[in-house]
C-alpha cells in the first residue's frame, strides 16, 4: 500500500536506519513500508508518526480509488 | 542471539514455523505408519509418538476454541439464553447413571467396574459442558460490555 513515509522521514532528517532504530525495526522493513510491499500494524504506523512528529493522517491516508 | 522485536520478521519467524509444524507432523505420521505396517497397529498406538501426536491435536484444538466461527449469534445480534450450569450438571449425571447401568446390566459382578465407568463418564461429559458454559459466559459478559 501507498504511503507518504519517505517524504515525511526525509524531511524529518532521518534516514532509513535511524528511524528503525528509533521505533525498534529493522531497515529493511522501513525500506519494504516504502516501497508499499509491507503493510506496517497500527502500531507501528503510530510509531513511524510519533517519530517524524506527523499525524497518522499526514504519513498513511490516501484518496480513495474511484 | 538477538530479541526478534521487528513485527514483519516475528510474522515471517510464525510462518517458517507453520511449515517446520507442517513437516514434522507428516514425519511423526509416516513414522507411526510404517511402526504400524512393520510391528503391527498395537505397537503403533503405544509408541510414544502417537501420545506426541495427540496432545498436539488437543492443544491446536483447545486453542482454536478462540479463532473458530461464532455459532450462537442468532440474526440481529441477538444471543441465545445459555442454560443455567445445574441443567449441564444433571445432563452430564444422566449419562454417567446411563453408561453405569449399561456397564452393570451387561456385567452385573463387577459393580466396581460400573460405578468407575460411570464416574468417568460423568467428569467427562460435566468438564466439556464446564468449558463450553465459561466460554459463553465469558462471551455474554463481553457482550454487555459493548
Amino acid at each position: 500500500m501507498m504511503n507518504h513515509v519517505k517524504i515525511t522521514r526525509v524531511e524529518a532528517g532521518l534516514t532509513q536506519q535511524q528511524l528503525a532504530e528509533k521505533i525498534g525495526v529493522t531497515r529493511q522493513t522501513i525500506s519494504l513500508i516504502e516501497k508499499g510491499k509491507y503493510n506496517p500494524t497500527l502500531k507501528l504506523c503510530l510509531a513511524i508518526c510519533y517519530t517524524v512528529n506527523k499525524t497518522l493522517d499526514d504519513v498513511f491516508w490516501i484518496e480513495k480509488e474511484e | 542471539m538477538k530479541r526478534v522485536t521487528d513485527e514483519r520478521l516475528k510474522i515471517d519467524m510464525l510462518k517458517n514455523i507453520r511449515i517446520v509444524f507442517i513437516f514434522q507432523t507428516l514425519g511423526i505420521l509416516a513414522i507411526l505408519i510404517y511402526t504400524g505396517i512393520s510391528k503391527g497397529p498395537d505397537a503403533a498406538f503405544h509408541s510414544p509418538l502417537s501420545l506426541v501426536f495427540y496432545g498436539t491435536g488437543v492443544i491446536l484444538g483447545f486453542q482454536q476454541l478462540r479463532v473458530s466461527a461464532d455459532m450462537d449469534e442468532m440474526g440481529k445480534h441477538k444471543l441465545k439464553k445459555p442454560m443455567p450450569y445445574y441443567g449441564l450438571v444433571l445432563i452430564a449425571l444422566a449419562v454417567g447413571l446411563g453408561a453405569g447401568l449399561l456397564t452393570f446390566l451387561t456385567d452385573p459382578l463387577h459393580k466396581l467396574n460400573a460405578w468407575i465407568i460411570g464416574g468417568v463418564f460423568f467428569i467427562c461429559f460435566l468438564a466439556a459442558y464446564s468449558v463450553g458454559y465459561f466460554i459463553k459466559k465469558k462471551r455474554a459478559e463481553d457482550d454487555e460490555d459493548e
